[in-house]
């Protein structure tokens, strides 16, 4: 399978951050969700792709080219949405157009303009002005009137209300249409993930704790259910995010362990969201 | 080379609202008030030349341009080549500007309209100066704002106001024989061959600009966007 973006084993540091060994590969033609809590990596796992931030080890590769030594002629094929509008706020889009397109060899002013227009953004107003969701179409429109073989989102829809976040995953399954086309979309709203995304790449504490396809990932992991009486060790030390109230404890397992569990302790399927937050009970204890 | 004029391009459409027209009203004030004021007086507005294109990086802060240059094909010394050159050229737009209109106001205004002007140094003269003290000035002021950033923005004027000032105390004290040798080197090119001493004067201003912008840029090549 052709990967469009690859990470081996990068490594940074920061002073109370670090990102360990993180590898995972997005295959073309596909969405891969990269989720996790606030503050687990994928940001910088995102800075690292764009050489926003400086690697300390591994590799990162995009089109099959380095990271760093090709970083423009990647920039040239990727669009990037993030969080927050760049641009400068006192200026209209007619104006913020003027200053990207140069930058660009694939710049297309037509496309620029068809989705401005069918995103029904105002063209002269200050930008400033707009609103959370209008400004995360105006990057949007930028980031898809270069010809981008890569879409790459850092958390786009936080802040969005449900009609905005909407209106972003349609822009992306229509972008993902074309097989040479691949979206890094970096959320912790997992009902976004589950919806549109194909691969999944979960990050915990600046480490990879799964990455697959979204179904495996579904498939992995149940959460079981039972009385105080159904504790075992064995559960205790398979479970992720034990938690134990008044009358039982419910965690997270492997589906590899179910032959061993108790017949009395229940177990349903597990959504992103209950794995992400299992994953954080998990890390409440330790 | 593209990159860089394409980020020159960008920043003065970023700074063309919030700076050139506060800067072309601030050149026609002094120019009316030139009638009423000493030219030599007015000419020192080159000195505020620096201030203008500094807005720059208060925008870019603001703007989160950090994202912005990280998502653009740049290399990230390219960002700062920009912002020197883009600052040059407001010191030398403003310098073109403000010098003519000195003269001017210098034949039309109450002041004596002798040229040579005052302690013998002609307007041309003394807006030379001016431009190259700009230079120096802005020189450290931007390699200290790129490297402290903006949320440090008192201790970056405060420090680059003492660099310079030390600057200016200890040279000759440091370097008494070659400064010596450089004023009675530049006395005689200025009587003998004026152009020459302001092609000299305007060239090692800009100098002086290139060299802080080539160690920024170093220094700048390991920092993270």
């Amino acid at each position: 399978m052709d990967n469009i973006l690859e990470l081996q084993g990068v490594c940074k540091s920061y002073k109370d951050f670090a990102l360990k060994n993180v590898s995972f590969s997005l295959p073309r033609g596909y969405i891969m969700g990269f989720i996790g809590q606030n503050g687990s990596g994928k940001t910088t796992t995102v800075r690292s792709i764009l050489n926003m931030a400086d690697i300390d080890s591994g590799t990162i590769s995009v089109f099959g080219l380095d990271s760093v030594s090709d970083s423009r002629a990647i920039k040239e094929r990727t669009g990037v949405v993030f969080d927050s509008l760049c641009f400068a706020e006192h200026l209209n889009i007619k104006e913020i157009e003027s200053q990207l397109k140069g930058f660009y060899k694939g710049w297309d002013s037509e496309e620029f303009s068809r989705r401005v227009g069918s995103f029904g953004l105002p063209l002269k107003k200050k930008v400033g002005s707009f609103s959370k969701g209008m400004k995360m179409k105006l990057m949007a429109a930028a980031a898809l009137s270069h010809k981008a073989e890569l879409l790459i989102l850092d958390e786009p829809t936080s802040g969005l209300d449900p009609v905005a976040r909407d209106e972003l995953l349609d822009i992306l399954s229509e972008y993902i249409q074309d097989e040479n086309r691949g979206v890094l979309f970096s959320t912790h709203i997992t009902a976004d993930v589950e919806r549109i995304a194909d691969y999944v790449t979960v990050m915990r504490n600046g480490s990879v704790w799964f990455t697959g396809t979204k179904d495996d990932l579904l498939e992995k992991y149940i959460i079981i259910k039972g009385g105080e009486e159904d504790v075992t060790d064995d559960i205790r030390k398979s479970s992720i995010g034990f938690h134990m109230y008044k009358n039982g404890f419910d965690a997270l397992v492997d589906t590899e362990h179910l032959p061993k569990l108790p017949r009395s302790v229940g177990y349903e399927k597990a959504s992103l969201d209950e794995i992400l937050i299992y994953i954080a009970k998990e890390d409440k204890h330790e | 080379m593209s990159e860089i004029l394409n980020l020159i391009k960008l920043e003065f459409i970023c700074t063309r609202k919030k700076v050139l027209v506060p800067m072309l009203a601030s050149i026609i004030v002094y120019a009316l008030l030139g009638f009423f004021m000493m030219p030599e007086i007015m000419v020192s507005f080159i000195i505020f030349s620096g201030l203008f294109p500094y807005a720059m990086f208060n925008i870019a802060a603001k703007n989160n341009f950090n994202n912005l240059y990280g998502m653009l094909p740049i290399k990230r010394s390219s960002i700062v080549s920009a912002r020197f050159i883009s600052g040059a050229l407001s010191i030398g737009f403003v310098t073109a500007l403000v010098i003519p209109i000195s003269y001017a106001a210098q034949l039309a205004g109450r002041y004596d309209k002798d040229l040579t002007g005052f302690l013998g140094l002609s307007v041309l003269n003394m807006g030379t100066v001016y431009f190259v003290i700009i230079c120096i000035f802005t020189s450290i002021q931007y390699s200290l704002t790129f490297i402290f950033g903006t949320e440090r923005e008192v201790i970056v004027t405060i420090l680059s106001a003492v660099i310079f000032i030390l600057l200016i105390i200890l040279m000759p004290f440091t370097f008494t024989d070659m400064i010596d040798w450089m004023i009675v080197k530049i006395g005689d090119i200025s009587y003998s061959t004026p152009p020459l001493f302001y092609v000299i004067a305007y060239a090692f201003g800009l100098a002086v600009m290139g060299l802080s912008a080539v160690i920024t840029a170093l220094i700048m090549r390991k920092r993270e966007l």
